[in-house]
């Protein structure tokens, strides 16, 4: 099954080696899909949470509303957006499926959705029971993804450059999780916890500036060349920039044991270190041959001036809420959203014509790419995408009801993303029936 | 010396090159201008492919066979962007701006990411292999199209 649509055509180049160069290992198109639409139901929820309970959420960043947010940001939308690829990337990358690739990742989507709710409530109820029960899940869900990644991996005995750093990024998922899982021992007053507020910090770096971070740069250092013509980042620029973000973060974390100037300030070099990257990604882009602004790139572009932002608001001061909704909804949100405008298109336009050849229809027209998710739908979120974040950034300098304003924005940008999502699916789905008819 | 892997990425990034134009002249809506490029980006590719197909490919295949499997993934997509090429030929004569912006996006993704996977697996392979092509199709390259 691995091979999706095509298994006739799989089976004669999988004789041999394909050296990972064939998409056709990819899985079915349905298991993108199934998390991508559930990542979008996760941003719906952060919106009405903001409609409910705006006032809350934005007294401080330790009320349980904003850490249950974070979450939902974090592990309700980002996991779930970043396996979900990762599951469809990897055969790519790797030139060798994931083993039962449909039962492992429905096992890992349902995990992954469960724990993230009930970590989420468990935050905002302060339940501790629903808090270890999600956080259980998630580590179960993270293992056995992990797990199926290194066999897929070793198995195909390829090293495809950019999965060491792939690789690398995922790695920080563990100290995320373990440390994650640690502070809320000491919330729950189960172990006590020295020095929570540092602990957190380097709770959350490892979550992300590790794993989000290093994962985002790569897959975004991967594509650009590819969908927007830009000159490619040398592969060992890349290699040396995320080991030593990697070090630097066992740097901090020791920090926490070892009280040191030279450990606490790495943290600010790796800010430094990313401000670098996304420059010289936004370089790259500027640089580009295809002048074309796609609105794919659009999304991109913007995530990468939010990552600007987000580090000059840091380094000013005070400001940890503009800071968190700059870094989490500014970046974390709006460039896997560009990315997933392309792929999906992309993906969807592939499966059907590998379908198109195994069923021999070439009389049949497909569509391309700007069927299944069109410029001006794209074009309509990222004006709400960006509009919600700029108001809940208002609305954290100014409070008052200008935060439920926010929200319902936040919930329309999140609500078209889940429409233009499963209209793409939709499409998808009676251009496949037309095909086998 | 040229290696094969030269000719043959400075032979894409031509194509790129040409691609570039006549997007820009579809979305300026400029037809005659947009389906001279067309024409043009499109018989860069044949002549690209024909390179390929008539003279690396197969001596490459007799010289490696563990290279079968790569370039049976190659050809396939040759006929994936064949297909595409025709389709947008057929927008542009249709004037469509939404048509042959769609057609050539397709075309853009499929076409890169076909390009990264010849420039850094199958061309070095090449290169190991048959490095006595290197001069003939540097030649090939250097004849008009
Ligand atoms: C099983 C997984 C996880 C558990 C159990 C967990 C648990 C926690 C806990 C208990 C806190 C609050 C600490 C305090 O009140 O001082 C916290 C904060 C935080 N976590 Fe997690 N976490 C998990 C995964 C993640 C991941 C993967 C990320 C990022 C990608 C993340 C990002 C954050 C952030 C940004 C904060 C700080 C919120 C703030 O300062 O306002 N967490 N986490």
């Amino acid at each position: 099954m691995a091979c999706g649509a095509s298994a006739t055509r799989c089976h004669r180049v999988g004789i041999v080696k394909t050296a990972g160069l064939s998409l056709d290992q990819a899985p079915p198109i349905d298991i993108p899909f199934k998390f991508f639409l559930t990542a979008s139901l996760f941003s719906v929820i952060i919106g009405l949470l903001l409609i409910v309970k705006g006032e809350e959420v934005f007294l401080s960043r330790w009320t349980p509303l904003a850490l249950g947010i974070t979450h939902l940001i974090t592990i309700g939308f980002l996991a779930q957006v970043m396996t979900g690829a990762m599951i469809q990337l990897l055969p790519v990358l790797a030139g060798s499926p994931i083993p039962a690739v449909i039962t492992i990742s429905r096992i890992i989507h349902l995990s992954l959705l469960s724990g993230a709710i009930l970590l989420v409530t468990g935050f905002i109820f302060s339940h501790r029971f629903s808090l270890f029960a999600g956080a259980g899940l998630l580590a179960a869900a993270f293992t056995l993804f992990l797990i199926a990644a290194l066999i897929s991996l070793v198995s195909s005995g390829i090293r495809h450059n950019n999965a060491v750093s792939l690789g690398l990024g995922w790695l920080a998922i563990v100290p995320a999780v373990a440390i994650g899982i640690y502070l809320a021992m000491g919330l729950t007053g189960i172990a006590s916890v020295s020095d929570m507020s540092r602990l957190t910090a380097i709770h959350l770096s490892w979550g992300v500036l590790g794993w989000v971070g290093i994962v985002l740069f790569a897959t975004v250092f991967q594509l650009i060349p590819i969908f927007y013509v830009t000159k490619e980042i040398p592969t060992h620029i890349r290699h040396i920039a995320f080991a030593v973000i990697f070090s630097l973060l066992i740097l901090y974390s020791l920090s926490h044991v070892i009280a040191s100037r030279l450990f606490e300030n790495s943290l600010v070099l790796i800010v430094m270190l990313f401000l670098l990257l996304g420059i010289t990604v936004l370089y790259a882009i500027h640089r580009r041959k295809r002048k074309i602004l796609d609105i794919t790139l659009l999304f991109v572009l913007t995530g990468l001036v939010f990552l600007v932002l987000a580090a000059i608001v840091w380094v000013v001061g005070d400001y940890d809420l503009i800071v968190g909704v700059l870094l989490l909804g500014g970046v974390c949100l709006t460039i896997p959203i560009g990315i997933i405008y392309k792929v999906i298109p992309f993906l969807c336009w592939f499966h059907l014509q590998s379908l198109q050849v195994k069923q021999e229809k070439f009389s049949y027209s497909l569509p391309s790419m700007k069927h299944f998710i069109s410029d001006k739908d794209a074009k309509r979120h990222y004006y709400l995408h960006v509009g919600a974040i700029f108001m809940v950034i208002i609305s954290i300098v100014f409070p008052g009801p200008i935060v439920r304003l926010s929200g319902i924005v936040f919930s329309l940008s999140s609500i078209y993303f889940l429409k233009n999502v499963l209209f793409a699916f939709l499409a998808f789905r009676r251009e496949q029936k037309a095909l086998y008819v | 010396m040229e290696t094969i892997k030269d000719s043959m990425t400075q032979d894409h990034r031509r194509c790129d090159d040409i691609f570039v134009e006549m997007e820009q002249a579809i979305v300026q809506q400029q037809w005659p201008e947009a389906d001279r490029l067309c024409r043009e980006f499109i018989a860069s590719m044949e002549h690209h492919f024909k390179i390929e197909e008539e003279l690396l490919f197969p001596e490459l295949e007799k010289a490696a066979p563990q290279a079968g499997g790569p370039v049976n993934v190659m050809t396939m997509e040759h006929d994936q962007m064949r297909h595409l090429m025709k389709q947008l030929a057929s927008s542009v004569d249709k004037k469509s701006k939404e048509l042959s912006t769609g057609y050539s996006d397709t075309l853009l993704v499929t076409m890169q990411q076909h390009n990264i996977k010849e420039e850094s697996v199958l061309y070095p392979m090449a290169d190991n292999a048959v490095p006595v092509l290197a001069d003939e199709i540097a030649k090939a390259y250097a004849e008009p199209v």
